[in-house]
């Protein structure tokens, strides 16, 4: 993808956009779908992070190799990739809890149906719906981030950051913190 | 299997001492590669996990409860590679904000802010590493406790053993 190219950075915007609606209806799926669409959008976004790990990397790389073609257009617009690299990636580890949470309600599923246990399934399923929830309103929030950055990515020239304020934006462990995996009751078996 | 490829993962991350500002040093490329073979393992985990529940329910007999407690270690571990993933998001990022102060032109503090930046950096892919080992060690040690679960059943039981005994035990039921 052409990164100083509004119109590249508008279709990843639509792909964030896409992914978001699909994570959100996956929350809402009705049993026996969601296993499949979980599946089926953690193969989607990671193939979105890779591409833009490979084009924020190859950028970097080409600014090094040819400094002049590296125009202020092209840095703000593989600024703009890295930056969407956050929300894809926590959208992702989101997934991952999905997952355990999914695993969970599976195991869930081999204990004797007791008042204990159904009330475990229905907080485990809750609570895994949430974590899509969440998933999706992260990548909506990406497309929107990447939809105003397409709209200035070929802006007039204006003040660059100062080292200061780059080295602020870096700021570290924005992780947040990990969902507890729900425990089922003692097992019947 | 998914054990070590997580842990070789981790190992080939780039160290504190390989990160230099420069790009072509090749922690970008290591960072792109860590992503592309980690995107991939957890993808295999998920569509592991709903392979696995789709045929718990369609052929609840033949579903073992060690298959069952596999299943739900593989999914255990998904939340740590997951969060592994997102700590290397944040590595791009912090990849690209390395990348301008380098080559913004220096002024007062210009060490000081590409020390801290690459500070940050480490520490994403310290955490990164950190998940990745706490998977491996966490599937080793599920590997561990399912082996040693694996007794063999006498053969005098296998005989007198009703079959429906033996399928009875692990639940099939649909949510």
């Amino acid at each position: 993808m052409d990164l100083d190219n509004p119109a590249h950075l508008r279709v990843v915007a639509v792909r964030l956009g896409d992914r978001a609606r699909a994570v959100a209806a996956a929350a809402s799926a009705p049993a026996g779908y969601l296993q499949g669409r979980l599946g089926d959008e953690t193969s989607n976004l990671a193939d979105l992070l890779a591409d833009l790990t490979y084009a924020v990397t190859w950028q970097l790389d080409e600014a090094v190799r040819r400094p002049r073609l590296h125009t202020p257009e092209l840095r703000r617009g593989t600024a703009a990739a890295a930056r969407a690299a956050i929300p894809v990636a926590l959208a992702l580890a989101g997934l991952g809890q999905a997952v355990a949470q999914l695993g969970a309600l599976h195991t869930l599923d081999a204990y004797e149906p007791t008042e204990e246990q159904q009330a475990a399934v229905h907080r485990t399923r809750h609570g895994l719906e949430q974590t899509l929830r969440d998933a999706s309103a992260q990548l909506a929030a990406a497309a929107q981030h990447m939809n105003h950055d397409a709209d200035h990515v070929d802006d007039p020239p204006r003040r660059p950051p100062t080292p200061s304020e780059i080295a602020a934006h870096a700021t570290a462990g924005t992780l947040p913190p990990a969902v507890p995996t729900p425990c089922g009751p003692n097992p019947a078996r | 299997m998914v054990m070590n490829e997580l842990a070789g993962i981790a190992d080939r991350l780039p160290l504190t001492t390989q990160l230099s500002p420069e790009p072509r040093s090749g922690t970008g490329e290591d960072l792109e590669d860590a992503i592309r073979d980690l995107t991939r393992h957890f993808t295999y985990l998920a569509y592991t996990i709903a392979t696995r529940d789709r045929q718990a329910h369609r052929y609840p007999s033949q579903y073992t409860p060690q298959l069952r407690e596999g299943t739900a270690a593989l999914a255990r571990a998904a939340t740590r590679t997951g969060r592994a993933l997102a700590a290397l998001g944040e590595a791009v990022t912090a990849t690209g904000h390395l990348h301008h102060l380098t080559h913004n032109r220096p002024g007062p503090g210009h060490a000081e802010d590409l020390q801290h930046t690459r500070t940050v950096l480490d520490g994403h892919i310290t955490q990164a590493r950190a998940q990745l080992f706490a998977a491996a060690r966490q599937l080793r040690a599920d590997a561990h406790r399912l082996l040693a679960a694996q007794t063999p059943v006498a053969p005098a039981a296998l005989t007198t053993l009703p079959v429906a005994a033996v399928s009875s035990s692990p639940r099939g039921r649909s949510r």
